[in-house]
């Protein structure tokens, strides 16, 4: 619907870019669908996951997550590249993985109360299915990022209890460290209207969608 | 949950590259982190912003269908402005409402402040809830490149268009939305 790029900007030339290891910035000459030409400086970024797992018990699993280029440790969910052809319910489970220990697979109580709605495309190695949530632009002024949102509803195979994992568990490209946090869903809006909560808005969004189907 | 752990800034060792555009600067920065280790990346550097959500007296939202040249779409965004040097976040919002909306607010509650993207940019977004808005019979001007259309939406038109899976979401907008809902009590 609103998504279509019914009318898009033009391309008019390219005055300077800057490559990094994951992402790159350009600083180019546009002419936008009303007319006006100019330059704008924009991210190119490959495309995103972020993960919503949910316990059997019904909490969330989080990462209380450093970030270097902004010196603070914000609760997040589980977020990610797409590697090369993956699609986001491959890279879900890949992080999930990660973050857990391979899945011991679907138990029998498991497969009867966690049915698998997008089981046909995602495979048979698909233990955990991936719900949709929807397709974030989390930052549309400056980044071409797209990010996929889905929900994880974890089986009663996994460990709800990850608490002994130390600091330092998940490394990310960007010298980012995590921690993992199970929440309640009270516990987790409470947090979030706390104000003392930096908000990650990708969680929030992602949360805003995962309430909307709980 | 444990108490949330304070700032804890990385040591900036060497900024290997930059690149300017507007108001944004593209740095790729080696960097020490408090657990002793080094690592290079790019960051935005962003001087921040303000997004309110405008709620009118009857209970709808004023929102901006935007054209956002960076995903080449129109996104359901509310307000929202980069803050100029030295300028207090809601001494931004108050501008950019009039200027994007056409309508003054009376009453501002705080809703936090987000980061839309903490693994690029340092950009801090603060939120704010406008109410007690009136209309201005003769808005100030917007910035020349803004391509957007103002329009009213009840809550419950809003939250189907978010849920619907057919709108490329803002995170921003979603973000504040989730607190004002939080503060309006919906």
């Amino acid at each position: 619907m609103a998504d279509a790029p019914d009318n898009p900007h033009q391309s008019l030339a390219i005055e300077a870019s800057l490559q990094g290891e994951a992402y790159g910035f350009v600083r180019e000459r546009l002419r936008l669908p009303m007319g006006l030409e100019a330059s704008f400086g924009w991210l190119r970024h490959p495309p995103t996951l972020m993960v919503v797992p949910r316990w059997a018990d019904g909490r969330v699993l989080l990462l209380r997550r450093y970030r270097p280029g902004v010196g603070q440790r914000l609760l997040e969910f589980p977020s990610g590249r797409l590697a090369a052809g993956e699609t986001a319910a491959q890279a879900a489970v890949r992080l999930l993985d990660g973050l857990l220990g391979p899945d011991p697979g679907p138990s029998a109580e498991g497969a009867d109360t966690n049915p698998d709605p997008h089981g046909a495309e995602d495979g048979p190695a698909m233990a955990a299915p991936w719900e949709p949530l929807g397709q974030l632009r989390p930052n549309p002024g400056y980044s071409d990022e797209h990010m996929a949102l889905g929900l994880v509803r974890l089986g009663p195979q996994r460990d709800p209890l990850p608490n002994d994992r130390a600091e330092g568990l998940l490394r990310g490209d960007d010298g980012s460290t995590g921690q993992l946090v199970s929440l309640s869903p009270a516990a987790l809006d409470g947090a979030l209207a706390s104000g003392d909560e930096p908000l990650d808005g990708r969680t929030v969004t992602a949360w805003f969608l995962a309430r909307c189907r709980w | 949950m444990a108490p949330l752990p304070p700032p804890e800034p990385s040591r900036l060792l060497e900024t290997a590259a930059a690149l300017d555009a507007r108001k944004i600067r593209f740095e790729i920065n080696r960097w020490q982190l408090p657990n002793g280790l080094e690592a290079t990346f790019g960051i935005i550097r962003h001087p921040g912003a303000s997004l309110a959500v405008p709620v009118l007296a009857d209970g709808r939202v004023v929102i901006l269908r935007q054209y956002r040249f960076a995903v080449a779409s129109r996104l359901l965004e509310f307000p929202a402005g980069t803050l100029d040097e030295g300028e207090d976040p809601l001494t931004t919002m108050e501008r950019e409402l009039q200027e994007e909306t056409g309508y003054a607010a009376s009453r501002w509650d705080a809703l936090g402040a987000m980061l839309p993207c903490p693994g690029y940019s340092d950009e801090v977004i603060h939120l704010f809830l406008a109410r007690d808005l009136r209309p201005l019979p003769n808005p100030p001007a917007g910035d020349a490149d803004e391509d957007l259309e103002v329009l009213l939406m009840e809550p419950a038109a809003l939250d189907a268009a978010i849920a619907s899976g057919d709108e490329a979401l803002d995170g921003k907008s979603i973000t504040a939305w989730y607190r004002a809902r939080q503060l309006l009590n919906l």
